[in-house]
């Protein structure tokens, strides 16, 4: 059952892959992406890495797809290019292609997914993980983590979690550094007229105080 | 949709308006601050999914995985900081 969702869910990223190429409308494009993440997430689910599979959904179907398409809108792309001289001539050697790599993800999938990740069997055998017997002549230092085992113990969010914080701490921290250089960054490229601009602004609680009796005046007439 | 033959030209590919010929494009184009809203909602929404793996875990955590948060967060809150006092929060 999941080899056959994962390879469903393959060939639909694969075929709008093909349609974020081909595609002649660029907001079509980017509308075939969100399919693309979306099905990508779908193969995580299937291995089994919820959280990355939940964070490449919610980062880049939510924000960066949007982000994508507010940069096409931005390019205003007005002419359409009709697709006759494609359906002609390019279309014979496109679809061959597109067959062949069909084929190849279907069979890649076959291979990998199939012999290691929905099987029973450990995805490395344990002769080769252990101390004693190296395997292939090479020499291993340390313990070898068996994930498979782990992770029937835990959620994978929380293996992440575990040694995220504390033995990837650079890393978050880095990438704390880049989110900051990121949102200074595009404060600095984009705001540059506003400090410029003396233009008058509403001031909220002087015009909400504002009292008829003061603000209207009886005045004399002569 | 995808197999289908499509036989696009001009006409079937332009916008219709009620008979007659587009004035203009569908598209139009729009201020630089919807982009800086969105780069700042990306931002947040990054650091609220950093957030949940260390909530998840924070019982096999010592406080060195606390103090890794809480630098993350601080580096996020003087970005805020300085969103604010520029003035990049307000639409005007």
């Amino acid at each position: 059952m999941e080899i056959v969702l994962f390879e469903r869910a393959s060939l639909r990223m694969r075929g709008s892959a093909r349609m974020v190429v081909r595609s002649p409308n660029a907001v079509h494009s980017v509308l075939y992406r969100v399919v693309v993440f979306v099905n990508a997430s779908m193969r995580r689910f299937l291995l089994q890495v919820e959280f990355r599979a939940r964070i490449l959904r919610v980062v880049y179907v939510g924000a960066i797809a949007v982000l994508f398409r507010f940069v096409v809108m931005m390019l205003n792309l007005s002419e359409t290019r009709t697709e006759n001289q494609v359906g002609a001539n390019g279309l014979g050697w496109q679809s061959r292609q597109s067959q062949v790599f069909a084929r190849m993800s279907v069979r890649l999938g076959r291979t990998r997914v199939s012999r290691y990740a929905f099987s029973s069997e450990p995805r490395i055998p344990s002769t080769r993980a252990s101390v004693e017997n190296p395997g292939n002549g090479l020499r291993r230092t340390g313990t070898y983590v068996e994930w498979v085992k782990i992770m029937d113990q835990m959620w994978g969010i929380t293996a992440f979690g575990q040694i995220l914080y504390t033995d990837g701490m650079m890393y978050v921290v880095s990438a704390g550094m880049v989110l900051l250089v990121a949102m200074v960054g595009s404060i600095v490229l984009t705001l540059k007229v506003r400090r410029f601009a003396m233009a008058k602004r509403q001031q909220i609680d002087q015009q909400r105080s504002r009292d008829a009796d003061r603000a209207v005046m009886r005045v004399k007439n002569r | 949709m995808l197999v289908a033959p499509q036989a696009g030209d001009a006409e079937k590919l332009s916008a219709y308006e009620c008979g007659f010929n587009p004035f203009d494009d569908a598209r139009s184009r729009f201020d630089i601050r919807f982009y800086l809203v969105a780069i700042r909602f990306i931002l947040f929404d990054l650091e609220a999914s950093f957030r949940f793996p260390w909530a998840v875990s924070m019982s096999e955590q010592t406080s060195f995985g606390y103090r890794t948060m809480r630098d993350f967060v601080r580096e996020l809150v003087v970005g805020y900081v300085y969103a604010w006092k520029v003035g990049a929060l307000e639409w005007e």
